[in-house]
């Protein structure tokens, strides 16, 4: 089973704008959906139900609601099983890291930048699992 | 003729005591073993605001705020048959009231002694009302620099960081003979770098803003206001704008380069954050000033703070709008402290349609 689609959080457009060529450049096919907050990316989520992603990578530290806070509307809500990666952006957040642990579909950390393989490696370990 | 003399030299000596005891900087206070206080230095009534009459004969809970009001007695009866000791000995930090009710830290020594075989206990004292708040106001700096530093680094190092990977991307795509991602990857470069570069320039403001001392002057609100605006001619969307003021007051008196720091922000943030889908980006300027106050606020109709936000606004690196999102978030935060530093306040409120930033500065009688 293939990975479809893709959610990725993050306040940076050069970010956004680097993981998604990156993503692409294996995969041309792959759609990618992109939020800046963690508030836009609950909406992205709720308004479509039907099509959820099949992977979200989300960044901790960006302004308005941030990763911590979205996780944990997310994990109020009632269908939320697509798996989450955090991406990390510096090594020294540790407790950053720590608050994560606690929900179940949290699967993986990445320190920035992400590398190519890190990222195609993530993409093939979890669409097999899907 | 001995008994005589022996007589005249006990008399001097016990002048000598009473000289030292109300010479000595530290409070002195004598109590007997149920509390009772028998001796009350200058010190102390300087310290307490109470003269000797008012707390002679008195229990010294009197000086106490509660708990230790409460549990004093306790404290001296369960020495009194156990020898257990609560507090004798040197340098504890506990509180203490003034006779205007004011409670206030002190460090507290007790040592005790016998006089004609009845057990009293000695007191020393120290107001550290000023070391502590001294020792608070370093805490605080303390936290801030450290929330600072943590900011600080993950701020600076983003950019770069995302600098570097697409950098390697591009020269994989100029291998590949992609120009157009190359080019496009080239653009994304080039702005991370430019806000890391107005992240620096906020940082260095910051520090020179901390530690500049400055006077007041006389300054012309509206001309003030006027080269704010001028000055922020660079910023997209610029010419969207209109402005219209309300400008009743003219000249005050108050340090200049915070009254346009402050100006500057809170006009270049209505300008950033107007609303793209609206016809008339509109910001309005209002000043007002009366003997004792100056007034200003500036309202617009832009996109306003989302409610996520709104907890955080001042705090130090709070970027508001993840789409509007350059810029280093230290804007507001520097606006507050300015604000601060003029012993003024500042009013964030929510519109329907927009935002509006209040600022009231006390002002003093002319100079």
């Amino acid at each position: 089973m293939k990975m479809n689609k893709i959610l990725t959080v993050d306040d940076s457009e050069t970010d956004q704008f680097y993981v998604k060529a990156i993503i692409n450049s294996y995969d041309p096919d792959i759609q990618i959906i992109q939020a800046y907050d963690g508030r836009e990316a609950l909406n992205i989520l709720l308004d479509h139900q039907d099509q959820k992603p099949d992977l979200i990578l989300l960044d901790i530290n960006m302004p308005g609601m941030n990763g911590h806070e979205f996780l944990k509307e997310y994990h109020q809500l009632k269908d939320n099983k697509s798996p989450v990666i955090v991406i990390l952006t510096s090594s020294s957040e540790e407790k950053d890291i720590e608050q994560t642990k606690m929900y179940s579909n949290v699967v993986e950390y990445l320190t920035k930048p992400i590398r190519h393989e890190t990222l195609n490696a993530i993409q093939q370990k979890y669409t097999l699992g899907i | 003729m001995p008994p005589i003399k022996k007589t005249i030299q006990i008399t001097d000596d016990a002048s000598k005591l009473n000289a030292v005891m109300d010479t000595v900087i530290d409070g002195l206070i004598i109590i007997d073993n149920i509390g009772t206080i028998h001796s009350f230095n200058k010190s102390a009534e300087r310290i307490f605001g109470y003269v000797p009459d008012e707390v002679l004969g008195h229990n010294v809970k009197k000086l106490m705020p509660a708990p230790y009001k409460a549990e004093h007695d306790q404290y001296l009866s369960t020495y009194r048959e156990t020898g257990k000791r609560h507090i004798i000995g040197v340098g504890r930090s506990v509180e203490a009231r003034r006779k205007n009710g004011e409670v206030f830290p002190i460090e507290l020594g007790v040592s005790e002694m016998e006089i004609s075989g009845e057990q009293m206990f000695v007191g020393t004292l120290r107001d550290i009302s000023e070391r502590k708040k001294a020792e608070e106001d370093l805490l605080q700096a303390n936290t801030e620099l450290e929330e600072f530093a943590y900011r600080t680094s993950h701020d600076l190092r983003s950019p770069l960081l995302s600098s570097v990977g697409l950098l390697g991307l591009i020269k994989t795509a100029i291998q590949e003979d992609n120009k157009e991602f190359a080019l496009e990857g080239l653009d994304k470069v080039s702005e991370s770098l430019v806000n890391l570069e107005h992240l620096v320039e906020s940082i260095l403001a910051l520090s020179k803003a901390k530690n500049e001392q400055e006077s007041n002057v006389k300054i012309d609100i509206a001309e003030i206001i006027e080269q704010a605006i001028l000055k922020l001619n660079h910023m997209d969307h610029y010419d969207r704008v209109a402005f219209e003021y309300n400008i009743q007051a003219r000249h005050i008196c108050t340090k200049e380069s915070r009254i346009r720091l402050i100006i500057e922000n809170l006009i270049s943030n209505a300008i950033k954050y107007q609303d793209l889908n609206k016809q008339d980006p509109t910001v309005f300027i209002e000043a007002k000033s009366t003997d004792s106050q100056f007034t200003l606020s500036v309202k617009d109709n832009g996109l306003g703070i989302p409610q996520d936000s709104q907890k955080e606004l001042f705090k130090m690196f709070r970027r508001l709008h993840p789409k509007v999102s350059y810029g280093s978030g230290l804007g507001l935060y520097m606006m507050k402290k300015s604000v601060e530093l003029l012993h003024g306040e500042i009013h964030y409120t929510p519109l329907s349609n927009g935002s509006q930033f209040t600022i009231t500065i006390p002002l003093k009688a002319k100079p």
